[in-house]
């Protein structure tokens, strides 16, 4: 397949683009950026790879890019696609290693003078309470695996029913913190062996704890509708399924690899393998990738049960008091069967969202009750350094995403620019000036961190503001970060 | 190792690397040396006999995939590293190593680089002019 770059495109307005079918694609492309943003993507392979997932059997609507798109393997990051049931496929690639890596934001009754004095005992409390890094394990909950096998059927539902957390938690997650079609018996030996001392830690990369606070407002009632204020203290926990979802992924990969052969599907890149939504091999995939992302869903749910403990400690003040409520979790990485409306029909399709976040409008079904006249919260993390936006969904990503939007800032620097750009600097005491005190478990990983390595988030979410797909609520700014 | 066993290729958001070899033997030796490289500093080795690892594939990129991923499972679920590794034989589908496993030790081992998986992504395995050169990215 030939590489296309930006001048296959044609400027829709101020923020679509649209990559037209051609060659083998099944269908349009549409990407969703700005002239600035348009420059980011360049010089990488992400719009060919908006391209290959067009190529994809049964593809419903458009292949879609969102503003923080870069490249990927297989879809690009930011990359959203539906398939029909009957005749679509289902792609480990368009949902990517870190199976329902994704984010929850917790609001508190806290303000930031309470708690500026105790930062930086906080972070590092956090620090030495959540095991992170990149073989974290967590010392006190080795799970048998058939005590395992139940996290990977009920989610985050294991663990309300095992004492971390409530039922109201989980009345604040994407899909309740349960993909009820999960299957344990379709996940390997392999990926329960990597599993079962990673529920409840952290893990490394860009993932991270962060104690922040409300800095900027923008619509006064939607962010009182999510009980947001300005001064409040925040937490935001993202992190995913750890070395199970890496495995699962991995697993199926090799297995689908074989099904698209079996099934002829031409395909141009062997990242892109599927195979059909209802075959053996996709059913296979559909059920063991489930079961991770409810490993996920359990994993940022314990971390958030730590984080509250921690904030009990320190503070000797009871968690009701201090509020610690989950607004909302978002899934990053994953695919799920959602009823949209196609051509003006309702219709079920399966959604791969892969550094993509849902962001339905308000009074859709699947929002929770607290969110219905808001829209479902949304919250795109930013680097460790500026700031990270709350959105809620709107009526018009329904339409042109099925309900999606973007997901984060993305890279500027490859991780050896980064060190390049990082050295003779003092990451942790710049940080420290400007407010941020920074705990990780590598110093490496701090350093591939840095914000300069990051695209400004604003940027991101100006564009997925004004092409309306998502509204912007709050910003959020760090005041202690816990790197994996 | 000798620092031009490998070369690291980076992109924004990928890490990936290159390393060749007179014969396909020498080139899966390359590739899982300068993989325990980019992922862990080892601080003493242990004189440990070697254990045998079989791994299989349908063909040679999938069997470099496997054959790589077979640590990071080794690491993650075991806590293993591996300070040497010694390729056997390598048939169609599959490939037979020696390998010296330890038990990572937090005191004087480091972690470099948390990668998540072996990918497909530009993958490729093959013979050029004289020289067989692997290119394999990671997910990180």
């Amino acid at each position: 397949m030939q590489e296309l770059t930006i001048h296959n495109l044609r400027q829709i307005d101020q923020y679509r683009w649209l990559l037209p079918r051609q060659g083998k694609m099944r269908t349009d492309g549409m990407l969703f950026l700005d002239r600035k943003l348009l420059e980011h993507v360049k010089n990488d392979k992400s719009i060919t790879q908006v391209a290959n997932v067009a190529w994809l059997p049964g593809i419903v609507g458009r292949s879609l890019a969102m503003p923080d798109m870069h490249q990927g393997y297989g879809f690009p990051i930011g990359g959203v696609a539906a398939f029909d049931p009957d005749e679509g496929v289902v792609s480990p690639g368009g949902v990517g290693y870190d199976i329902n890596c994704g984010v929850r934001l917790l609001r508190s009754s806290l303000v930031k003078d309470e708690i500026k004095d105790e930062i930086v005992n906080l972070v590092n409390s956090l620090f030495h309470n959540i095991p992170s890094g990149v073989g974290s394990r967590q010392p006190n909950l080795k799970l048998n695996k058939k005590e395992l096998k139940k996290v990977l059927a009920t989610g985050a539902r294991w663990a309300v029913r095992n004492g971390f957390g409530s039922q109201d938690d989980l009345l604040h997650i994407e899909e309740s913190g349960c993909l009820d079609w999960a299957d344990p018996e379709a996940v390997s030996e392999r990926a329960l062996d990597r599993g079962q001392a990673q529920l409840g830690t952290l893990g490394s990369g860009n993932h991270f704890v962060e104690i922040g606070f409300v800095d900027q407002i923008f619509e006064e009632k939607l962010a009182k509708g999510i009980g947001l204020f300005k001064g409040q203290v925040t937490i935001i926990i993202h992190t995913g399924s750890r070395g199970l979802g890496h495995q699962v992924c991995g697993d199926n990969i090799r297995l689908l690899q074989n099904a698209s052969r079996k099934f002829n599907f031409d395909l141009p890149d062997r990242e892109l393998c599927c195979a059909p939504v209802h075959s053996s091999e996709g059913r296979q995939y559909l059920a063991a990738m489930a079961s991770a992302a409810n490993f996920a869903f359990a994993n940022r749910q314990l971390i958030t049960e730590e984080v509250r403990r921690t904030f009990e400690q320190v503070f000797g003040l009871g968690v009701q008091k201090m509020g610690l409520q989950l607004v909302y979790d978002v899934c990053h990485n994953i695919a799920k069967f959602e009823t949209h409306a196609v051509d003006g029909k309702q219709r079920e399709v399966v959604v791969h969202r892969k550094g993509a976040t849902r962001a339905f409008p308000a009074h859709h079904p699947k929002v929770p009750a607290a969110y219905k006249e808001t829209g479902q919260p949304v919250l795109i993390p930013g680097d460790m350094g500026r700031y990270s936006y709350v959105l809620v969904g709107t009526d018009r990503a329904l339409k042109e995403t099925f309900g999606s939007t973007c997901h984060g800032a993305g890279r500027l620097m490859s991780r050896h620019a980064a060190k390049k750009a990082a050295k003779g600097h003092d990451v942790t005491a710049e940080l420290a000036k400007i407010g941020v005190t920074v705990r990780g478990a590598g110093r490496a990983t701090l350093i591939e961190e840095i914000p300069q390595a990051y695209k400004d988030v604003e940027d991101v979410v100006r564009v997925v503001h004004e092409a309306g797909l998502a509204r912007k609520v709050a910003r959020l700014r760090p005041l202690g970060v816990i790197k994996g | 190792m000798t620092p031009r066993l490998y070369r690291i290729i980076e992109h924004t958001a990928d890490t990936g690397f290159e390393v060749w070899g007179n014969t396909k033997k020498q080139v899966f030796e390359s590739a899982a040396k300068a993989f325990f490289n980019i992922m862990w500093q080892i601080g003493a080795r242990q004189q440990n006999e070697p254990v045998t690892l079989e791994v299989a594939g349908n063909d040679l990129e999938e069997l470099l995939v496997n054959f790589l991923e077979e640590f990071l499972y080794l690491y993650d679920a075991k806590g293993l590293v591996c300070t040497g590794i010694e390729i056997e034989s390598i048939s169609a589908d599959k490939v037979r190593a020696k390998a010296w496993l330890q038990k990572f030790n937090d005191a004087g081992d480091q972690e470099l680089l948390g990668v998540k998986a072996v990918t497909y992504h530009q993958l490729f395995i093959g013979r050029k002019n004289d020289s067989w050169i692997a290119r394999i990215f990671l997910d990180i």
